[in-house]
């Protein structure tokens, strides 16, 4: 028997703990509504959905400026892909989420709620490069059409026009840049905080 | 039926509340943390509860639904981490009312598991609490040679602890 051993006998004989729950306490207690991490990231994700769907709707909301871009067909056929790229996913983020049970192996579960964030992770990376691919196409379309390059010329005549049309998509591309840079921070610090403990966690567990 | 299910539940859970509380005495430091976790286990367990299907015991199956909300599920609130330290001493204090070299011994022994991380500290309530390499692994989902060499450094680290 080793020194470590001898701790077992005072383990098993330790006192009932001083705080002692009877049976309506508990059943009180299952009434109670979870404060989990996996709870937490069920609304943010909910959260997620929502925003993003949002977005496309404000995001189709000048459709006779689309329309008079000729983008009208281009972008009814992605807004079509889009939605069910978005139900696609919507459908395997709750199933991942379904499969969550707390008596899994503890590897098990946390693979499982991993697996529900990294759904959500793509979701937001599709969404993220759909907003970026939708503006350059967008802007591409501003920026030679003959409206755009009309209003360019009347309002700065003696300016070299290539010299304008580089800055003006510069200057679009930094503030694509800084939106997508923003939104990719805060997701980040979100689950950050959120899921550090758990990864940290999960590394250990698989470290040999 | 549901009512019937509830009975049965919250009187299988009193008979066998030892188990979390041990757990949630492992996790947490102050009695506001400790009765959190504990009613989060409860919540997870009776959630999982239609689903146990009595091939392993209740109190096995208790016992890795309270470490898997302690270590993947629980989330700590900032209050109850703010309060910790003054509440940790207050639980000693609280404890010692007992038979002193006993309760002494215990507290020790909490003392020094706290200080270990959450998957040293899983292995090292289901070894003090004499579970086989087999059940260990099982528990955990990690195969039973990775438990092994884990359990070794958790032993030597909890010694250390000890200073045994």
């Amino acid at each position: 028997m080793t020194q470590i051993d001898k701790f077992k006998d005072i383990w098993k004989n330790q006192e009932a703990d001083t705080i002692k729950y009877s049976s309506d306490d508990i059943q009180k207690m299952i009434h109670k509504k979870s404060s989990s991490i996996v709870k937490w990231l069920f609304y943010i994700s909910l959260m997620e959905f929502c925003f993003w769907i949002l977005i496309s709707f404000a995001l189709d909301a000048d459709w006779n400026h689309i329309k008079s871009l000729g983008l009208y067909n281009f972008i009814s056929v992605l807004n079509v892909i889009n939605y069910i790229i978005i139900i696609t996913f919507i459908y395997f983020f709750y199933k991942n989420y379904k499969n969550i049970s707390a008596s899994s192996t503890t590897q098990k579960l946390m693979e499982d709620i991993l697996k529900t964030r990294k759904t959500v992770y793509f979701y937001v990376l599709y969404n993220v490069t759909m907003l970026v691919f939708g503006f350059a196409v967008i802007l591409y379309y501003i920026f030679t059409s003959e409206d755009f390059i009309n209003k360019l010329e009347t309002t700065r005549p003696d300016s070299d026009l290539s010299m304008s049309l580089t800055i003006a998509v510069i200057i679009s591309v930094v503030i694509i840049l800084v939106v997508v840079g923003i939104l990719l921070l805060f997701y980040r610090l979100i689950y950050g905080i959120l899921l550090k403990r758990l990864i940290t966690n999960y590394k250990e567990l698989l470290k040999n | 039926m549901v009512k019937d299910l509830e009975q049965r539940f919250t009187e299988d859970l009193e008979k066998n509340q030892n188990i979390i509380h041990k757990v949630c005495r492992a996790y947490t430091t102050s009695d506001d943390a400790h009765k959190d976790l504990f009613q989060e286990i409860t919540i997870q367990l009776w959630r999982a509860y239609p689903n146990f299907r009595g091939d392993a015991k209740f109190s096995t199956w208790t016992y890795r639904v309270a470490l898997n909300t302690a270590i993947s599920l629980y989330r700590k609130s900032k209050r109850l981490i703010a309060t910790s330290e003054i509440n940790d001493h207050l639980n000693e204090l609280e404890f010692k009312e007992y038979d002193t070299t006993k309760e002494e011994q215990i507290d020790s022994l909490y003392h020094a598991i706290r200080q270990l991380s959450d998957i040293e500290k899983a292995l090292c309530l289901l070894y003090l609490d004499d579970k086989s390499y087999k059940e260990i692994a099982e528990t955990l989902g990690i195969t039973e040679v990775n438990a092994r060499v884990k359990m070794n450094r958790t032993k030597l680290k909890l010694k250390e602890l000890l200073n045994v």
